[in-house]
């Protein structure tokens, strides 16, 4: 097994999550909304998920904080299981790991006012006298810019806009200095004009204290300017995960590349011409294609490869990584990835910004599948096409 | 003759609180069959409001308290309620709701969904199926989705649905409001294409509601911002767009994350006025970062350029 | 904010306003009642035929005489010290007077005259009752002597002292003789006791009509008791003469003669505790059972649910007649049997609200900082179910009074209590249907109607805290 690097706070090993469908009238049948994920992240980094519905972004998130119960593979948050956690160990796990809910107007028990719901983390673990809870949510409040007035704390959260209550999930989930956020949407349910703020406010308190993020949004422009890297999921798998500008500026996997393309920019020539737009919709987790999810839309899928044979995420040149035919793996010497031990029993290899240890890390057979050998640069011209437009 | 005219349009709602009045004063027109002509404004800024006005679908609470709606010249929005039903709602302008997809009722197919109007007006079965099957067809629907119950289809199927509900009459206008917002991107993408080719090929005129100023772009010619009820930039797209005079939607611009360039996205801070005691003087005043004393008077909407209008003195310094 | 914004919340509806004022009235009539009824009530009152000898029976109330009605009016009249004294031989003569004004155009009920407490040293005292007319006659009713001493006792001798003597004057035979030849003599009109037919008040209170009739004499007439003791010393207590009325009280009164009014009030607190205990208990059950269900799951949920479902179809009402019929018809049976077979539907609703709340965003996130099951349950679960089930429980109160009801109806409930059902029982079991005594079995359904409307009203009010659409308005 690998071990951690020191700056690593979190890694998922092959993370596989089911959520369970009525068949029949009595039984159940598994369905795998995540499917195999390997994905590490260092200290201080801030990674999004992005992907659609049926992606298994969410159920990742959930996964990842203990919030359902994973299948397969492990979630290791600073070395530690945390499947395997108990006790006073689990209790530090949610103390250190904190969750953004997506939805302002759900999350917030409408029962209780602004302190107490700021307050209430601290009364779950304990230990804190009544004088510094009031110091500590005041600081919590300020942290996300709503002045902790006595009116404020008194307020009930129906009298707070969309972008307030989205403020108060945040002071939720800072008021116990956590080293570590799930952030699932958290600007999806609030207005367009609102979002660039909250974003940047989640942003600025990460960057301020050291935080290591897990963004999961189906907005790719805005994870360009608030994550570090990006990871692209689809029908449960990561497809690709990149450094974010680089993600944008040269995206390596087809779906990520009609994401990109679908995503409208305001410029007013839009209107005279089509967008590049790939058919059909994700499809849904209990019915899944065989091979590689992606094949009946993909507009460059390999006839007797892409249907038969589910690409592994490799190391690709650029540093990236990516799960398609046309991309073959990269031998070790790029950007650093973990120990190949994973790398044997997933397939998957995953940079976490270390120095790359091993050389076993590339995953067998890709080079072979990947078709013809065409240069890179022609073969993106080819795929991405009129989606040049930005 | 514009093809829609809306003169001083006003609705108000009564509440606990008093009157408030969600649209004070809005005017603009769409000239031309196939023009489209989005409406964006945040969430509480009248833009639904509006387009139910035009409809005539307000809520219970809420009336229009004063100007006109002209469709080819003719005043619809005095005609009686039977008249306007009979004649003008479905048939002339058609609408496609926010959040349309929970509309459709979840033990009638959806081909009989479709056909609903139709029959209600005459149509024999045959003729309508025929008519709906073709509809669905154009949309982009595979065969066999007229049999199909709601539930059976993904969201995206679903808005396609409405859409060809709200064709079955060959409206002159169409309305819709946030027609993509509970949508994938990739799907919205796939409908936006879809409105295009339809706004083409048909020559129907559109009124597309949104808050997503990049959305607009991808179909509208024209381009009306609003804010706390009042419309405060109207022009064309390049000019809304490239050149925009109101500060307010160049802070909209400002705001929306560019997947290419390294400038990050703006933000406006604050909240609109709460319209049951509307500002005095300019609307946007209080969260405006170009605000000086002459905004303390409120300012008209103005013509600065060429089928150019903005509200705001800095544009406006007549 | 949620007691508070309740009474608020409520406040803000007519309906709701009225549901509170017609609470308010119920409770504070509650509390009087508890406060001023003696505990046993029930048998040393309501069952005891002495304290109702004096009242009329089977009358409707006394408003109905306002509408331009004509009814006797019931009067009891009584005098404690004589009028006069005077001697006649060795004997001291007391004169007890008792006028009243008597205007009505019908004839009283009855006529009747109660003797307190006697002592006597010699010879037993001895009495008469005449009445004045206001036309002059006087017409003797009656005239007896006080028990008197028996072989074994001494001096001084005592009568009536646990209950008063009592005899109906027009139940005699020497009235009406008397009133007979009194005037057929005054009014030379030929008159016979059997023409008076047994009652003869008509005869007393009229003057006759001369086709065998009387119509009503109005005016000032007296009651005059002579008691003539033999030794001065000699005491007697308060006198009293009963002018039986048609009419009686707010409530009228049953064919015991028991005030309807003083039955029913005292049904209410009783009504009340049924029915608060009831959907208590009930309610607490059930929702205690329904949170276990729901956040458990798996065996327990099963058990809870299928044991739900089993004493949900349970008919309660032949269940409780069973029971009633072996055990006995005890209060605190039928509330036991009430409540243990109530609670499965609200342990049903609460334990879906449960499932639904268990997936929320609100739970899970309260779960991702770590908090416990119970400060789950406490905080983010039963805030959401408390609304709903404070309605469900201001809901079930008119259910139990009228399940209450219903079974003293059936005549399965404890006689010695009035409860509203109890008098309805009486009233059916002594025909007032038939013989037209709609006060008695009206008075009773109003009282449960008036307290279920109540609480009916109540909880419709309650709906707009349950609706949480409704909620949003701040």
């Amino acid at each position: 097994m690998s071990k951690p690097g020191m700056s690593e706070l979190l890694r998922l090993d092959g993370v596989s999550v089911d959520f369970f469908v009525r068949r029949g009238f009595f039984s159940t049948t598994p369905v795998r909304a995540v499917r195999d994920v390997t994905l590490t992240l260092k200290r201080g980094e801030n990674l999004a998920v992005v992907g659609e519905s049926g992606s298994g972004k969410t159920t990742l998130g959930r996964a990842v904080l203990r919030l359902v119960p994973i299948a397969g593979g492990r979630v290791l948050f600073d070395g530690s299981d945390v499947g395997a956690l108990a006790g006073a160990d689990l209790m530090t796990f949610r103390r250190r790991a904190q969750l953004v809910s997506q939805d302002p107007y759900s999350s917030l028990s409408p029962y209780m006012r602004v302190f107490d719901l700021v307050a209430e983390p601290l009364v779950v673990h304990g230990g804190v006298s009544r004088g510094d809870q009031q110091r500590r949510v005041s600081s919590a409040l300020e942290s996300v810019r709503l002045a902790p007035t006595a009116d404020m704390l008194a307020r009930y959260p129906h009298t707070l806009s969309g972008g307030q209550r989205q403020r108060v999930n945040i002071a939720r989930a800072m008021v116990l200095e956590p080293d570590f956020i799930v952030a699932d949407e958290p600007v999806s349910m609030i207005d367009a004009s609102s979002r660039a703020e909250i974003l940047s406010l989640l942003r600025d308190l990460g960057v301020a204290r050291g935080l290591t993020m897990l963004s999961i949004t189906h907005d790719l422009a805005s994870a360009r300017h608030s994550a570090d890297r990006i990871a692209v999921m689809y029908a449960g798998r990561v497809v690709e995960v990149a450094p974010a500008r680089q993600l944008i500026e040269d995206p390596r996997h087809p779906y990520t590349r009609a994401l990109l393309a679908a995503v409208p920019e305001p410029d007013p020539a839009n209107r005279l011409r089509e967008r590049p737009v790939v058919g059909g919709e994700p499809p849904s987790p209990s019915a899944l294609p065989t091979g590689c999810a992606f094949h009946p839309r993909c507009p460059v899928a390999i006839a007797g490869t892409c249907e038969l044979v589910d690409p592994l995420l490799v190391r690709v040149s650029g540093g990236g990584l990516v799960a398609c035919h046309h991309e073959p793996a990269v031998g070790v010497g790029d950007t650093a990835g973990d120990a190949p031990g994973v790398a044997e029993t997933s397939g998957d290899v995953e940079t976490s910004g270390d120095v790359e240890t091993s050389g076993d890390s590339a995953a067998s057979g890709d080079a072979d599948a990947a078709g013809p050998a065409d240069s890179r640069s022609s073969r993106a011209a080819r795929i991405q096409g009129s989606s040049a437009s930005g | 003759m514009s093809l829609l005219r809306v003169e001083d349009l006003i609705v108000e709602y009564s509440t606990s609180g008093g009157p408030v009045r969600a649209v004070d004063g809005v005017s603009f027109t769409i000239d031309s069959p196939g023009e489209a002509l989005g409406i964006i404004g945040e969430s509480g800024s009248g833009k639904s409001s509006l387009a139910n006005g035009v409809m005539r679908v307000l809520a219970r609470n809420a009336r229009m308290a004063g100007g006109r709606v002209l469709l080819d010249g003719r005043d619809v929005s005095g005609l009686p309620e039977e008249t306007f039903r009979r004649e003008v709602r479905w048939k002339g302008i058609a609408m496609v709701f926010q959040g349309a997809m929970q509309a459709l009722n979840p033990v009638i197919r959806v081909g009989d969904q479709v056909a609903e109007r139709l029959r209600y007006d005459g149509l024999a079965k045959a003729a309508a199926t025929t008519r709906v099957v073709g509809l669905l067809d154009r949309v982009g629907l595979p065969r066999g989705t007229a049999d199909r119950y709601p539930h059976e289809l993904s969201g995206g199927m679903k808005q396609r649905v409405m859409i060809a509900m709200a064709l079955t009459h060959d409206p002159s206008l169409l309305i819709l409001d946030e027609p993509t917002s509970a949508l994938d991107v990739s799907i919205q993408a796939q409908i936006m294409n879809l409105l295009k080719e339809l706004k083409r090929e048909r020559g129907i005129a559109m009124l597309f509601i949104t808050h997503d100023l990049a959305l607009a772009s991808d179909l509208c010619d024209r381009i009306a911002v609003v804010y706390a009820g009042q419309l405060r930039e109207l022009g064309s797209a390049e000019l809304v767009l490239g050149a925009a005079a109101d500060p307010y939607t160049q802070r909209l611009l400002a705001s929306i994350p560019r997947l290419h360039g390294d400038t990050p996205p703006g933000f406006l801070a604050g909240s609109p006025p709460d319209l049951r005691t509307p500002p005095t003087g300019c609307r946007f005043a209080a969260r405006c970062p170009v605000v000086f004393e002459r905004c303390a008077e409120p300012p008209p909407l103005t013509e600065i350029a060429a089928a150019h209008l903005a509200r705001c003195w800095r544009a406006n310094p007549a | 904010m949620a007691r508070r914004g309740l009474l608020r919340e409520l406040l803000r509806s007519g309906v709701g306003r009225l549901g509170v004022a017609m609470a308010v009235v119920l409770c504070l009539t509650a509390i009087f009642v508890v406060l001023t009824y003696p505990a046993d009530f029930g048998p040393a009152r309501w069952s005891n035929p002495q304290v109702w000898a004096d009242y009329p029976k089977a009358v409707p109330p006394a408003w109905t005489n306002l509408a331009g009605g004509d009814r006797a009016v019931h009067r009891v009249l009584t005098s404690s010290a004589p009028a006069e004294v005077g001697q006649a031989g060795p004997a001291e003569v007391r004169t007890y007077r008792m006028p009243f004004a008597y205007g009505e155009g019908e004839p009283p009920t009855f006529l009747s005259f109660r003797m307190g407490l006697v002592s006597y040293t010699g010879r037993p005292p001895s009495y008469s009752v005449v009445l004045v007319r206001p036309d002059g006659l006087e017409v003797p009713l009656y005239r007896d002597v006080v028990r008197g001493p028996r072989p074994a006792e001494t001096a001084p001798f005592v009568r009536n002292a646990e209950d008063p003597f009592r005899v109906n004057l027009g139940a005699e035979d020497s009235a009406a003789d008397q009133v007979v030849k009194v005037l057929g003599e005054a009014y030379g009109v030929p008159l016979d006791a059997t023409d008076l037919a047994g009652r003869p008040e008509p005869a007393l209170f009229g003057v006759p009509d001369g086709a065998g009739g009387f119509t009503p004499l109005r005016g000032d007439y007296a009651v005059e008791v002579r008691i003539a003791v033999a030794d001065p010393t000699d005491t007697v207590a308060d006198v009293a003469a009963v002018v039986g009325g048609s009419v009686y009280g707010v409530f009228g009164t049953d064919a015991q003669g028991r005030d309807l009014l003083e039955g029913l009030l005292f049904g209410l607190p009783v009504a009340l505790l049924i029915g608060l205990s009831a959907a208590v208990v009930s309610t607490a059950i059930g929702t205690s059972l329904g949170l276990v269900s729901g956040f458990k799951g798996g065996r327990v949920d099963l058990v809870i649910q299928r044991t739900a479902d089993i004493v949900n179809n349970v008919p309660l009402l032949p269940l409780l007649i069973f029971m009633v019929f072996v055990l006995g018809s005890q209060l605190w049976l039928i509330l036991l049997v009430l409540v243990a077979f109530s609670w499965p539907g609200l342990t049903i609703l609460i334990r879906s609200m449960i499932l639904g709340l268990r997936g929320s965003q609100e739970v899970e996130a309260a779960r991702a900082i770590g908090a416990s099951t119970r400060h789950i349950i406490r905080r983010h679960v039963f805030p959401h179910t408390a609304p709903f089930v404070f309605t469900q429980l201001i809901f079930f109160v008119p259910a139990a009074i009228l399940a209450e009801a219903g079974l003293a109806f059936l005549g399965l409930g404890d006689p010695s209590l009035p409860t509203w059902g109890q008098i309805l029982e009486n009233g059916f079991r002594t025909g007032a249907v038939f013989l037209g005594y709609w006060w008695w079995v009206g008075a009773p359904g109003l009282m449960i109607v008036v307290t279920a409307v109540t609480f009916m009203l109540l909880s419709l009010a309650m709906e707009p805290i349950v609706n949480p659409r409704l909620r949003r308005e701040s």
